[in-house]
């Protein structure tokens, strides 16, 4: 539930690339000029990662380029407090529980859609939610799939039937899941248009999209008051992360976004410009598919030893550069249940427990295929992973493949070990637990009735105190099972001129809102 | 002339039918599933099932080719599977700026190859003659993303010139000349130098050749001026096979603009084929690829004519 793959964004990078990228990042770095005056400015030029932006409509699946222009656009029904660990009123003030299955939302009134599309009610929700089901939406499967029914209760108050109990509810289904669109404007406009040129109800609106550049200008009616500060911004798309870090040194853009962890510490050391370097929503994680019994791993023993032969700190520093921390459980820092990033396995490893547990498994070593995708990172790390666990007698024979192969062959099963990475994109335990370990989830075949059943408990539990204790039994049953071994959780990076105020920097890579940002 | 010029233009649609076929084939072929690369792992078989349906997948391979050439021909290339914008859009974006890009590729090398190849030509194994064969050996021998660096360091770095990036930016185009054209100048040197190595020393051989002609000896006899002997003489004849390589070489720079775009955030074919290819976006990169090998075919049957309307002797 809940992931955008950060591979399908365009961010692959061909070995001609990447070279291109190692060669220019040792030549240009640590030459950026003294920043733009920022005196009277009210437009921000900001560089994305892919090569293009895509879909621009919630009701599609978008790229995280395209969420990063999307949520700028829209407002959601919740919104995240990532400081409070909270979800919090937006568009919906205020949202109730009355029986396990019925949620009531009371939509904040006076919010216009732009473009003089009219005011957002109940009836635009009651719309978007009914189009994802309808048109079998790629939300139905992470975030709404609990809605039964939906109806609109007056102007302004939503009511939703859901199929069973769904705790997660305000997190899941009106967070992810609660970007709406204006059902008249999408009418009036038809799917396609729409997807292209939307019409929001956030705090810029789309004035132009033409190739690999969008350009946004502030929504005079936006409800919240005294916002947006800018009056446009310029998103680009650009692909290869040194010129995109290069163009703002030179003044080309303001802000950038996923700069490569290694380049960070120079900008650094760059008094004109600074680095937002925030412990992010997503994973490095080793998936095994468990539904090959004759293979060593099958042994939970040997899973175990893997994971304690994982030197966790040695890939945050020389993978990602000190840019992420490990961690080996899938609850990262925001989300409920959290407790620490390190709750079993030492983050350094330890490898006479490896080797005493692969001795208690009666494994003494074997070779075994493990895929990962072109991302060089994932490349690099997986090289240093399979050194790790050579010495515990594994050989992890390397398969890097395109985006495309890749997924043919882990999305079917069809591989013994997957290097991964993922990022989670609804701020809740269940959206990073039920689809990676339930039996009717999991890519890896894992099965195990009593993870089924605390799975199924948490996501249907309404107490919120309550799912904390759950989610602790999950996690804690996942590092003795280790279904799935979890590395480090990537940070989420941007680099903006130094004039540049009032940014909130976010864990959530794409939830980049830029309407209190301006220049100081 | 204009039966040839029929014949050639018939044969077009029947190589692209083979090429559109071949690449369907191939894409086919390919491990890679565009939908679960789409909707990746959480979703729902319904959710898969609905979009193979949108998108024909669920059809024999016979008939999803069948019913895409009968798109095709009514000008419909489809909509791209992961943007979700139809193919016209992506190629009326992408299309204007890959062009753009080769000419001033092409302008590049048609600036620096003229020059050095006669220059070299006229001044055999002298110092100019030297430093064209260097320029070549360089040329051929310096990868286009290789060069693309060194041009950023020295030129946008060090110098401050000219831009990294801003081809196709809204600031670009709204702008005077010189914003439109600085931000070409970087990468059009990178994309064109292999093309100014070939071209140059293609010239320089020609112009040898054409220098030792017996009506070469004739002209300087009739007292003509050495600038009348080289230019109307000399080139004329010598621009032969160098107007048909430019051309060829024309089509070619539309296809191998990858990299360039990459470095240069150029948003163009190139870039966007390769997405496409990584992501299995079946209809881009058949629809992208139908419109290369159109340019490719067309830029053979351009360097055809020319080379009928440089030399007289030949008929079609």
């Amino acid at each position: 539930m809940s992931k955008l793959s950060r591979s399908s964004s365009g961010q692959s990078v061909t070995r001609r690339g990447f070279t291109a990228g190692m060669i220019g990042s040792g030549l240009i770095l640590g030459t950026g000029r003294a920043p733009a005056l920022a005196q009277g400015r009210r437009d921000l030029r900001v560089g994305v990662w892919g090569g293009e932006f895509g879909n621009l409509s919630p009701v599609i699946r978008f790229d995280i380029q395209g969420g990063l222009v999307l949520y700028n656009i829209f407002d959601n029904l919740v919104e995240i407090d990532f400081a409070k660990r909270s979800i919090e009123p937006m568009l919906a003030l205020e949202w109730a529980n009355p029986d396990p299955l019925t949620w009531r939302i009371k939509l904040r009134e006076g919010v216009k859609w732009q473009k003089g599309f009219g005011e957002f009610t109940a009836d635009d929700v009651v719309y978007t939610w009914n189009f994802h089901l309808e048109s079998k939406s790629f939300q139905v499967g992470t975030a709404l799939f609990p809605i039964d029914t939906v109806k609109a209760d007056g102007k302004h108050v939503v009511e939703v039937k859901t199929k069973q109990p769904f705790g997660a509810f305000p997190g899941v289904t009106m967070g992810y899941g609660g970007t709406m669109i204006s059902a008249r404007a999408h009418k009036e406009m038809g799917n396609q248009a729409y997807s292209a040129t939307p019409v929001g109800n956030g705090a810029f609106q789309i004035e132009s999209k033409r190739g690999a550049e969008i350009v946004l200008a502030k929504n005079p009616d936006y409800w919240k008051p005294g916002l947006p500060k800018m009056d446009r911004i310029v998103y680009r798309a650009i692909p290869d992360s040194t010129t995109r870090l290069q163009a703002l040194l030179k003044n080309e853009l303001d802000f950038v976004t996923h700069p490569d962890p290694k380049e960070v510490a120079a900008v650094r050391r760059n008094a004109n410009f600074v680095v937002n370097s925030t412990p992010g929503w997503a994973w490095d994680y080793q998936q095994f598919n468990l539904k090959k019994p004759d293979m060593p791993y099958h042994n939970k023993l040997v899973r175990q030893a893997i994971s304690y032969a994982i030197d966790r700190e040695a890939i945050v520093k020389e993978i990602y550069y000190g840019e992420a921390i490990a961690t080996d459980n899938q609850i990262p820092a925001g989300y409920m249940a959290f407790r620490a990033p390190m709750l079993r396995y030492p983050k350094n490893g330890d490898l006479k427990k490896a080797k005493e547990l692969m001795a208690q498994a009666g494994v003494r070593g074997y070779e075994v295929e493990v895929i990962t995708s072109d991302k060089d990172w994932l490349r690099k790390e997986l090289e240093l992973v399979a050194a790790m666990v050579s010495q515990i007698g594994i050989t992890y024979k390397i398969k890097n493949m395109d985006m495309g192969g890749y997924n043919n062959l882990w999305l079917n099963q069809r591989f013994d070990q997957v290097l991964e990475d993922i990022t989670l994109v609804a701020p809740d335990p269940d959206a990073t637990s039920w689809w990676f370990l339930h039996s009717r989830g999991t890519a890896s075949g894992y099965n195990n009735p009593l993870m089924d059943t605390l799975l199924d408990g948490a996501r249907s539990e309404r107490d919120a105190a309550k799912r904390e204790g759950m989610y602790h039994k999950i996690v804690d049953m996942t590092l003795d099972e280790c279904p799935l071994i979890y590395h480090c959780n990537t940070n989420n990076i941007q680099v903006l001129n130094k004039n540049l105020k009032g940014y909130n920097p976010t864990p959530q890579e794409y939830l980049e809102k830029l309407d209190t940002i301006e220049w100081g | 002339m204009g039966r040839y010029i029929a014949r050639r233009l018939i044969q077009v649609p029947l190589v692209l039918v083979v090429v559109s076929l071949m690449t369907f084939l191939i894409t086919r072929a390919t491990p890679g599933d565009p939908v679960q690369i789409m909707l990746g792992m959480q979703t729902s078989k319904e959710a898969a099932e609905a979009m193979r349906k949108e998108f024909n997948l669920d059809r024999s391979l016979p008939e999803q080719y069948v019913l895409w050439l009968g798109k095709v021909v009514s000008g419909d290339l489809g909509r791209s599977i992961r943007l979700n914008d139809p193919v016209t859009t992506l190629l009326a974006e992408r299309l204007p700026v890959s062009l753009q890009l080769a000419a001033a590729g092409m302008a590049f090398a048609l600036l620096v190859s003229i020059p050095l190849g006669v220059a070299a030509a006229l001044r055999r194994n002298s110092w100019i003659d030297y430093l064209c064969t260097g320029y070549t050996v360089a040329g051929f021998a310096i990868p286009n993303f290789g060069l693309a660096l060194i041009l950023i360091y020295v030129f946008s770095i060090r110098l401050d010139w000219l831009p990294i990036t801003g081809i196709g930016t809204a600031e670009q185009l709204s702008g005077g000349v010189w914003t439109y054209v600085k931000p070409f100048i970087i990468p059009a040197i990178a994309l064109g130098t292999l093309q100014t190595a070939i071209l140059t020393r293609l010239l320089r051989s020609s112009m040898i050749d054409v220098l030792s002609q017996d009506y070469m000896r004739t002209a300087r006899a009739k007292g003509l001026m050495p600038a009348t002997v080289v230019v109307v003489h000399a080139l004329k004849n010598a621009m032969i096979p160098f107007v048909t390589m430019a051309a060829i070489q024309f089509g070619y720079m539309i296809g191998i603009q990858v990299t360039i775009e990459y470095i240069f955030a150029v948003p163009g074919m190139g870039s966007a084929v390769l997405n496409a290819v990584v992501n299995r976006d079946f209809p881009v990169i058949q629809g992208f690829t139908l419109v290369i090998a159109a340019f490719f075919l067309f830029a053979n049957i351009l360097a055809d004519l020319l080379y009928a309307l440089l030399d007289p002797r030949i008929r079609y």
